[in-house]
């Protein structure tokens, strides 16, 4: 059972960061489009305020990732990847996998908000 | 051997190594590690594929003025030795995982053999088609040639990884070279389709 709510974790800690950073790319292009788009007067939006509230509900599901994969991690600490058998190693190896790219899906989120906050929007190209 | 008398490591060798691969009961790290590698090394083609059909979409005609069609034979056929390389390398994973060491080391150098000599062969050709046709002359030629490149640097990382897993063997065999083998063995089948999409792109300029 205890094996169970850990395989939960670690592929939950594996694909939360990266789902949490592609809703927040899309949901980024239909704001800009809804405010930089043919039809922006309809919506009157303010492109930096939901971008930064997407951006920023996107990082609290990126951290609640990191902290999934990182409790995985301290629950396998007598787990070797190598040397046990799944599906142990493959939990504690997935995990080790999702720290990781947890750490890189933030880092995009978090240039994707400065890039927002500081580049003029619906200027063109 | 009884289960209880093997030594449930990745360093366990000989008579152990085929029972104890026998009996796992799901796919070992290395082969989720593969599969981690092949995802992101995918997205890599799947963009650079998305990106020479935009260009071509955008682009009339294609390829531009003054640049011959890419010739079709000799990359089909050269891909077809390329994509055979397969069956040597499940063979060499197949007699590994049995435990039977010099046939999985003969099938490993026979795909190593035709492999290096498909790169050679395509760096030869590479370097030929650049002294024609400059990368940097118009978006066709960067497209073509950044695809091309892309899958022949895995082909090169490939064959690194064979020579890696040979050099292994040949002090013996082990749990984790077994594990080793199969997760090589997925790589090149990765590669084998990857070549077959990225000659196919480029030959769509004769369509």
């Amino acid at each position: 059972m205890r094996l169970r709510r850990l395989a939960i974790l670690q592929w939950a800690g594996l694909f939360g960061g990266g789902i949490a950073w592609a809703c927040a790319h899309v949901f980024g292009y239909a704001i800009q489009n809804a405010e930089c788009g043919a039809n922006r007067a309809a919506w009157s939006m303010s492109n930096d305020a939901w971008e930064a509230s997407l951006l920023g509900v996107s990082m609290f599901f990126v951290l609640v990732a990191e902290a999934a994969a990182i409790a995985v991690l301290r629950g396998t600490a007598s787990t070797t990847y190598d040397d046990d058998d799944p599906p142990a190693s493959r939990i504690r190896f997935l995990a080790i996998a999702a720290a990781v790219s947890n750490v890189i899906f933030f880092a995009i989120i978090v240039f994707d908000l400065l890039g927002t906050l500081f580049n003029v929007a619906c200027r063109g190209s | 051997m009884t289960e209880a008398a093997l030594p449930r490591t990745t360093k366990a060798s000989g008579p152990a190594v085929p029972v104890i691969v026998e009996q796992r009961v799901g796919p070992p790290a290395a082969l989720w590690g593969m599969g981690i590698l092949i995802a992101s090394e995918g997205t890599l083609f799947i963009c650079l594929v998305a990106s020479y059909f935009y260009l071509r979409f955008e682009t009339h005609p294609w390829p531009p003025d003054g640049i011959a069609p890419p010739r079709v034979a000799i990359p089909l056929i050269m891909t077809a030795i390329l994509v055979a390389t397969s069956v040597p390398m499940q063979l060499a994973w197949r007699a590994a995982q049995a435990g039977r060491l010099a046939a999985a080391r003969l099938a490993l150098v026979c795909a190593l053999v035709v492999q290096a000599g498909y790169l050679a062969y395509e760096i030869h050709d590479f370097q030929d088609q650049l002294n024609r046709v400059a990368v940097t002359r118009d978006a066709y030629t960067s497209a073509y040639y950044v695809l091309l490149g892309a899958d022949h640097a895995h082909v090169a990382l490939g064959i690194l990884f064979d020579v890696w897993l040979l050099g292994k063997l040949a002090r013996g065999l082990t749990t984790y070279r077994v594990n080793a083998a199969q997760a090589i063995m997925w790589y090149w089948h990765f590669v084998n389709v990857v070549t077959i999409i990225v000659i196919g792109t480029l030959l769509s300029a004769n369509v």
